[in-house]
């Protein structure tokens, strides 16, 4: 059953076309990756999901309810749960609060502060940030940033969690233990979608991945069938590649 | 005598470009909004006075000394104070020049005191008629003066090397300096600019008008009003929005009442600031890419 | 460590109750006029260092505050603290309003649009001849007693709401919301996917420093028992209130009480002096401030005081 439906989704700032006519689908208990080279339209079909910015055309469908005019705090009280690109943790509070914020005002709603700490303790101990749970967040690395984000999310009690290219920057040592926690969140029945630049991670966790490219979705399908899409190569591969050289 | 209150409010509001191009591109560039503005455009203001008080020099004539001076107080303050702490928190920087401003406007109430002074020459007073519409003539200067200087900016910014880089810092600072621009240079010639600019207009407004220490923090509020109007950094911006509320505070003061024109500017101010905060013509709102 | 630094406080408090009994007259004035700035500085810092949005006009609510008690006592014969609730309630009725679109803007711009609704104010205020004299002023009925009992009064009452402001921001700091304030200070759109409503916690935030302040000018009206749109909207009040807070340290509960306190008494101990710059060493000081110890003293100097720390703002911060 599909969690969450795009419809012709589109998004434009004055003339520019950001996305246009996106279409698909999320099932329950999936694990969708969507990649894309840079400018692809990636973070803003997150941030429409997220409903942090206006969408300009088409529906986008959570459990059977449209979203399109829904604030962001509702969208997370439905159980939209989301982690960011450039990994900011709230200063001034520890880990765990930082946490517990999540615990506080997400799907899960703790009406108390003991409540938020058995939450928030728990989502730690998910993504094994325990030991450093009266740490400032500020002074971990970026990998346990990246962690901590997730984390934040998770004490949410989302039942559609996004990922804003959690692996990025990551060593491989690190990749594969971020690989390995999102398919512990994907086992505790939680859909996912992920957005990520790190091919060989994505393709390793997800059942399906949609592919973007300049604003259109360009291909959908299983991994190994995306590796071999001509178009993908072309627009994804060829000109990111082409570039580096 | 409607048509006598829009030229009223036109004249005004040339004063009012000239004072708000310096304050827009001080922060449309710098990211800094200037509390200070208007003490420095008083600066202006006390060196007509006593050139003209003391050494009888025309007043016209005081004007590019009152350029060149705040030119170089103005690139000092920036070089040797502000660069110390641009990067800081956005607010950190406006109490800084809220700071200066209350140093300068106490230096200036101790040390020429808090009397209001004017500046008269022997042709003060005299005046022109056309259409049944009053135009003294040295409103009439004071008018040109402000278009002229404005104009000359606009092209500066437009056709100069120095301009483009200050352009180029006001739209991307990381960009500029990989093509080698320092922006602790350009910061402090944009700075020493803005303060040029209103130290030109405060030396203009001294012709005009009865001045005091007192009514800096005025000053600095039509500037940002100017600024807010226009966008920020745009001097055809500033040129719009200067006569747009010279016209709109000399018609509201004729038909609502003298007093409430404070709190119609300042009305006006924020509600621009919710409506529309990237100003009239447009441009990047700075407070979504970096606060 | 907690227990020391709260016996310290507790201490404090105690010396601040026993103090009007050895002291009189001038030094009971000044620490009123310190309580008075500690009340306004602790009461904004719940939108400023809490919330993160720098309400540099948060002083409307002082000016309003005042007037409030001012009309109250005068038109409407209402004992002094009677008139007090309804300073909170008019700060919470403004602040609610002009929240919904001023707290939209970011950074500056609120900033600059929160002292644009404090002038706007003060016209009104000023042109309101009938039920507030306007620019002449407003007197209040002026309290019967010996001086030094009155002194000591309002000495109580100013620090009763010093006290009271400090235990709400505490309270604010300890509750659930308190935490949805501090994620929007950091990031406003990470706190508002985690689920907070982001406007309306904003205007909560701003709500309770209107009331707070707003009280505490109700105070100030009746203990100066003279009010006029100039001194209680604006003057040096803004930038004072902000020296206050970043000085002691805006993300805490008790700094911007201590900042108050610093600021106060060297104002009065140094400046009183020099009567004549003492608005250029303001000046001064405010720079001073932003330059070297923009984190706050206590934060700055943990650890033990040194030079070198006085300069790692500049470090962090220069072009």
């Amino acid at each position: 059953m599909a969690i969450l439906e795009a419809k012709n989704v589109a998004k434009s700032y004055g003339g520019l076309k950001v996305l246009t006519d996106v279409n698909f689908e999320v099932n329950e208990g999936e694990i969708v990756g969507i990649i894309g080279p840079n400018g692809a339209g990636k973070t803003t079909f997150m941030n429409l999901i997220s409903r942090l910015t206006p969408i300009t055309g088409g529906v986008i469908t959570y459990k059977g309810e449209i979203i399109n005019e829904k604030k962001p705090h509702e969208i997370a009280k439905m159980g939209i749960a989301r982690t960011f690109q450039v990994v900011k943790p709230f200063g001034g509070l520890t880990v765990l609060e930082n946490v517990m914020v999540g615990a506080f005002y997400g799907k899960n709603n703790a009406k108390s502060k003991s409540e938020a700490v058995t939450i928030a303790e728990e989502a730690l101990q998910i993504v094994g940030l325990v030991d450093v749970k009266d740490k400032d967040p500020r002074i971990l690395p970026l990998a346990k940033r990246k962690k901590l984000e997730v984390a934040r999310a998770l004490a949410m009690g989302p039942d559609l969690l996004l990922l804003d290219e959690v692996m990025a920057g990551l060593s491989t040592r690190e990749l594969d233990d971020m690989m390995a926690e999102i398919i512990k969140l994907k086992q505790k029945g939680i859909t996912i979608i992920a957005i990520e630049h790190v091919m060989k991670a994505i393709m390793g966790i997800s059942d399906r991945i949609v592919v973007l490219h300049l604003g259109k979705k360009i291909a959908e399908g299983k991994p190994e069938l995306i590796v071999q899409n001509p178009d993908v190569i072309e627009a994804y591969l060829g000109s990111k590649y082409a570039k580096k050289e | 005598m409607i048509l006598q209150i829009l030229v009223n409010g036109i004249l005004l509001g040339g004063f009012y470009a000239l004072i708000g191009v310096g304050f827009s591109l001080v922060w449309g560039v710098t990211n800094i909004i200037n509390l200070a503005h208007g003490a420095i455009a008083l600066l202006g203001s006390y060196i007509t006075y006593y050139m003209f008080q003391n050494l009888h020099i025309d007043p016209f004539i005081t004007l590019p000394v009152s350029f060149i001076v705040l030119y170089i107080f103005g690139y000092l303050v920036q070089r040797y104070l502000m660069n110390m702490v641009v990067k800081a928190q956005i607010f950190m920087l406006l109490i800084l020049t809220f700071g200066m401003e209350i140093f300068l406007v106490n230096f200036m109430t101790t040390f020429f005191s808090a009397d209001f002074r004017s500046v008269t020459p022997d042709y003060a007073g005299k005046s022109i008629e056309i259409a049944g519409v009053v135009v003294p003539y040295i409103r009439l200067a004071v008018f040109a003066i402000c278009m002229i200087v404005t104009a000359i900016m606009g092209f500066f910014l437009e056709k100069t090397w120095t301009g483009k880089a200050i352009r180029a810092t006001s739209l991307d600072l990381e960009a500029a300096m990989m093509t080698g621009i320092s922006p602790r240079k350009i910061y402090s010639i944009t700075f020493a600019l803005g303060s040029a600019l209103a130290g030109l207009s405060g030396s203009l407004l001294s012709l005009t008008q009865a001045f005091s220490p007192n009514i800096a923090g005025g000053l600095t509020l039509r500037a940002f009003i100017v600024a807010i109007l226009g966008g920020l950094g745009r001097v055809e911006g500033a040129f719009l929005g200067g006569l747009l509320l010279g016209v709109i505070e000399t018609v509201s003061s004729f038909y609502i009442g003298e007093s409430y024109k404070n709190a119609i500017a300042f009305g006006l101010m924020v509600f621009m600031l919710i409506v529309k905060p990237s100003g009239l013509l447009g441009r990047k709102y700075y407070a979504e890419v970096k606060h | 460590m907690i227990n020391k630094k709260l016996i310290l406080f507790f201490a404090f408090i105690i010396i601040l109750i026993l103090l009007p009994f050895v002291i009189s007259g001038y030094w009971l004035r000044v620490l009123t006029q310190t309580f008075l700035f500690g009340a306004i500085a602790t009461g904004s810092n719940i939108i400023i260092g809490f919330t993160g949005y720098p309400a540099f006009g948060n002083i409307a609510f002082f000016g309003v505050g005042a007037y409030v008690t001012g009309v109250l006592t005068t038109k409407y014969n209402m004992p002094f603290f009677a008139t007090l609730p309804f300073c909170a309630l008019s700060g919470i009725i403004i602040s609610s309003l002009l929240g919904i679109p001023i707290l939209r803007l970011k950074g500056h711009y609120f900033a600059i649009a929160t002292v644009g609704v404090m002038e706007t104010i003060k016209e009104l205020v000023d042109n309101m001849t009938e039920l507030t004299g306007g620019g002449l002023g407003l007197t209040l009925p002026i309290m019967h007693g010996e001086p030094e009992y009155i002194y000591k009064f309002f000495y109580f009452v100013m620090l009763g709401v010093m006290l009271f402001s400090l235990l709400i921001l505490f309270i604010v700091s300890k509750i659930k919301q308190g935490y949805a304030l501090r994620a929007i200070r950091v990031d406003e759109d990470a706190a508002s996917v985690m689920g907070i409503n982001t406007p309306l916690y904003k205007t909560f935030a701003w709500a309770v420093s209107a009331a707070l302040v707003g009280i505490t000018g109700g105070v100030y009206a009746y203990w100066l028992s003279y009010i006029d749109p100039h001194t209680v909207f604006g003057g040096t009040y803004p930038v004072k209130m902000f020296a206050m807070i970043l000085l002691g340290g805006g993300t805490t509960v008790i700094g911007p009480m201590l900042g108050a306190f610093i600021l106060e008494l060297i104002s009065e101990i140094v400046w009183s002096k020099f009567i004549a710059i003492h608005g250029m060493v303001l000046g001064l000081l405010i720079i001073f401030i932003i330059l070297f110890l923009p984190k706050g003293i206590f934060e700055t100097f943990k650890g033990g005081f040194s030079f070198k720390k006085l300069f790692s703002n500049l470090r962090e911060n220069r072009l």
